[in-house]
């Protein structure tokens, strides 16, 4: 059971009850979606090694439950996390109105570098939506995050969501702007990483990133 | 849903103890350390299990009030240059135990002398929670047993007793019969002690300010002087309290994010073994043991534990406004994933204690906050003997090294930022010239480029695309263009970005410490002036839009 991997990252999943966070783990890591499934209580994990750049990342993700009254425990779990999603249904205004909640709870608790993704889940519904997709990205614009919508049901763009977010905290760590070796960076050396060794790598750069230097 | 539960309840009568049905393929150590589990937890005390508190997590309280890696804290608060707050702290600690002590001592001696031993502990200074507590009681009761007193014939030190020395205990505990002309010295001493800490801190002159509102200082001025001459040990309490909320909210984050703190864990873990208590209440290790767990397949154990310890805190927390419905279903959820005989996530417990379970979610009042504690129990348990293995796994180690890591790293950065600062002693002595600014501070940031950039590569010489895709030297560059390709300069830092810019920092590790502001502003416009040439010279814009530059 101790497949090789190069980093392990902490994945937090979070938003608010009945957006579909447990169905989206469930589908990211190979399982059937459940039409009726029970409430999260407490924590549920889920791991997946996924290939990014070439690089082998373990996942270890924390399903949350969204139940208000649970708020206060899970929020203990936020600490030390590298990425999250923050999901709402897109059938649901409610979901999407308590996303700054969410949000802040999780700049707030979670390492301030977290790389977070705003999820609107549920796209298969599309008869039943309530939140556009356009205010939605400008909410995401406005916080800083990514955003996709996706559809755990069908599968659409749920492996995009998590691979998006830890592409985006692997160049975070070549960068040199995230140290996985700083404790509480909910990032951790794999098994199959030699990391004194590692070459130093050139970080890959896109055009507009480039840099005048004196 | 009733329906089951009913057919559920029927087979209780001729149950078997173990569970030959559960599909446990998948966890199968598990299940026969749950049945050996079973026999030893008779005589335990379950309190503890739901304990929520890690000895590796840290509260302010935990810090001022059990001294628990004071030091670390003294440490942290003097590299930031706010020792006065904790120094302060740490006095009145001290006043309140020479106070209590000494009425605690006057108590022994009056009774008797048994307790003398463990009032000569309180002089060691090393007054844990407990025995603080121990000595208040210990003082109210005297204090309404010395009515008692007065009207019995012992009423030797009636009036003395709150006021003694603790430096003079032991003299004081042998010779308890002829001491009532020391008591007057003693008293002198004491309210020295008090006027002294009021005259360094609290006082309007006082060396040391805290920032007090005035109706603090008033009521510890009317604390200390009582008509009668009587200090209480509390008579600094307003000034604590403020010190409290000070710490808490000014300085204790920080010190949290501090390599000081990360240190007192690192002492925390090499001092002792720690239990799964401290490692569930403790994310950033709870972080290494949930993929120690996974790396054993028992990785469910942790999640039920998490599921129960959720249901039972929200049972018993929001008691009031609990609906009983509500509560039945987030039981039936724990059911159904771990004990049902179709459960998801099966355990294995074995029928009989499913069989419990499942009467007690079936109440008509809604299920009882404790109605999983017994297999919870035992999960505990069989997780605690887990954490042995995994003190010892190589995943604990790299959690040990990168706690090690960390403390240097931040280390070597926070250093980097007091060189950067114009206060720094070190900017023109050691630093003064262009080859030494890119060099060991500076690159430790940046844990890829650990070898000096000093080469050429020849490939750059010839490619002159290769000049845009260099690394970025830290802190070098002006600006960068972003996506709709504007040039955002680093002179004009975003308003809403704390601290300097970048290239102000930068400019200020040239200036030499001595120099006042006004010189510092001059360099700094003088380099402004040069670097805007240079770019105005380098990135001639194609419109005026850059003329803010």
């Amino acid at each position: 059971m101790s497949e090789s991997y190069e980093y392990l990252f902490k994945f937090l999943v979070i938003g608010s009850a009945g957006t579909g966070k447990s169905s989206l783990l469930n589908n990211f890591i190979g399982n059937k979606f459940k039409e009726d499934r029970c409430h999260t209580i407490g924590v549920e994990f889920g791991s997946k090694i996924v290939n990014i750049g070439g690089k082998s990342t373990k996942l270890q993700i924390w399903d949350t439950a969204g139940q208000e009254r649970f708020r206060s425990v899970t929020r203990s779990y936020y600490r030390g996390a590298a990425g999250a999603l923050l999901v709402y249904d897109i059938t649901s205004r409610d979901s999407f109105n308590a996303l700054a909640n969410w949000l802040r709870d999780a700049r707030t608790l979670a390492s301030p570098n977290i790389v977070i993704l705003l999820v609107g889940n549920k796209k298969d519904m599309e008869e039943a939506r309530e939140v556009t997709f356009t205010e939605a990205s400008q909410f995401a614009q406005e916080n800083e995050l990514m955003f996709l919508e996706t559809s755990a049901k069908t599968g659409e763009n749920v492996e995009e969501a998590f691979l998006k977010c830890s592409k985006t905290i692997l160049a975070k760590i070549e960068t040199g702007e995230l140290d996985p070796e700083r404790i509480g960076s909910g990032i951790q050396y794999g098994t199959g990483t030699s990391k004194r060794l590692a070459a130093p790598k050139k970080p890959a750069r896109t055009p507009s990133d480039c840099a005048c230097h004196v | 849903m009733i329906k089951f539960w009913k057919s559920a309840a029927k087979g209780k009568t001729g149950c078997p103890v173990r569970p030959p049905e559960l599909k446990s393929t998948s966890t199968p150590d598990i299940k026969s350390l749950i049945n050996t589990q079973l026999l030893l937890e008779e005589n335990e005390d379950p309190k503890h299990m739901f304990d929520k508190n890690s000895k590796l997590t840290l509260s302010l309280c935990d810090i001022l009030n059990e001294k628990k890696a004071i030091k670390y804290f003294v440490q942290y608060m003097e590299s930031i240059g706010k020792e006065v707050l904790i120094k302060c702290w740490l006095e009145i600690e001290d006043f309140k135990i020479q106070t209590q002590y000494q009425d605690s001592s006057n108590e022994n001696g009056n009774y008797s002398k048994i307790n003398r031993t463990k009032s000569l502990d309180l002089h060691c200074k090393c007054v844990s929670k407990k025995d603080y507590k121990d000595v208040n009681t210990q003082r109210f009761s005297w204090q309404d047993n010395s009515e008692l007193f007065t009207s019995t014939s012992n009423t030797r030190h009636k009036n003395e007793c709150s006021m003694s020395s603790c430096r003079n205990l032991s003299e004081h505990l042998t010779s308890n019969s002829s001491n009532t002309s020391k008591e007057n010295v003693k008293t002198g001493n004491y309210t020295e002690e008090a006027i002294k800490i009021f005259k360094k801190y609290v006082a309007l002159e006082a060396p040391f300010q805290l920032d007090l509102p005035d109706s603090n200082r008033k009521s510890v001025i009317s604390n200390i002087c009582q008509p009668e001459g009587k200090i209480t040990e509390d008579c600094f309490q307003p000034v604590q309290d403020i010190l409290f909320s000070q710490i808490e909210k000014n300085y204790f984050n920080d010190f949290v994010n501090s390599p000081f703190y990360i240190k007192a864990q690192i002492d925390i873990l090499t001092s002792g073994s720690l239990n799964l208590k401290d490692i569930l209440h403790n994310e950033t290790i709870l972080f290494y043991f949930t993929e120690f767990l996974e790396q054993e397949s028992c990785r469910v154990l942790l999640e039920f534990l998490m599921g129960v310890m959720h249901f039972r805190d929200n049972l018993l927390n929001n008691s009031s406004s609990q609906d009983p419905a509500q509560a039945q279903a987030d039981a039936i959820a724990i059911y159904e994933k771990y004990f049902s005989l179709q459960a998801t996530h099966p355990i294995g417990f074995p029928t009989d204690i499913r069989l419990t379970i499942e009467s007690d979610i079936c109440r008509e009042e809604g299920p009882l906050p404790t109605c999983f504690d017994m297999p919870y129990r035992i999960v505990f348990k069989t997780l605690a003997l887990y954490v042995k293995t995994f003190l010892e796994s190589e995943l604990y180690f790299k959690y040990l090294s990168e706690m090690i890591h960390s403390v240097e790293n931040i280390w070597s950065t926070s250093h980097h930022k007091s060189h950067s600062d114009c206060s720094s002693e070190f900017s023109i002595s050691t630093q003064n010239t262009l080859l030494a600014m890119g060099d060991p501070v500076f690159r430790k940031k940046k844990r890829n480029l650990s070898v000096p950039d000093m080469t050429i590569d020849s490939n750059q010489l010839y490619n002159a695309d290769a000049l845009w895709q260099r690394n970025r030297s830290d802190g070098l560059s002006l600006g960068r263009v972003n996506s709709l390709g504007r040039f955002e300069s680093k002179f004009e830092p975003d308003p809403d970005k704390k601290g300097k810019s970048v290239l102000k920092k930068m400019v200020s590790r040239f200036v030499p410490t001595s120099t006042s502001k006004v010189e510092e502003e001059m360099a700094w416009q003088i380099a402004h002036m040069i670097v805007k040439d240079v770019t105005d010279l380098t990135m001639a814009p194609p419109d005026n839009e850059h003329e803010d530059m």
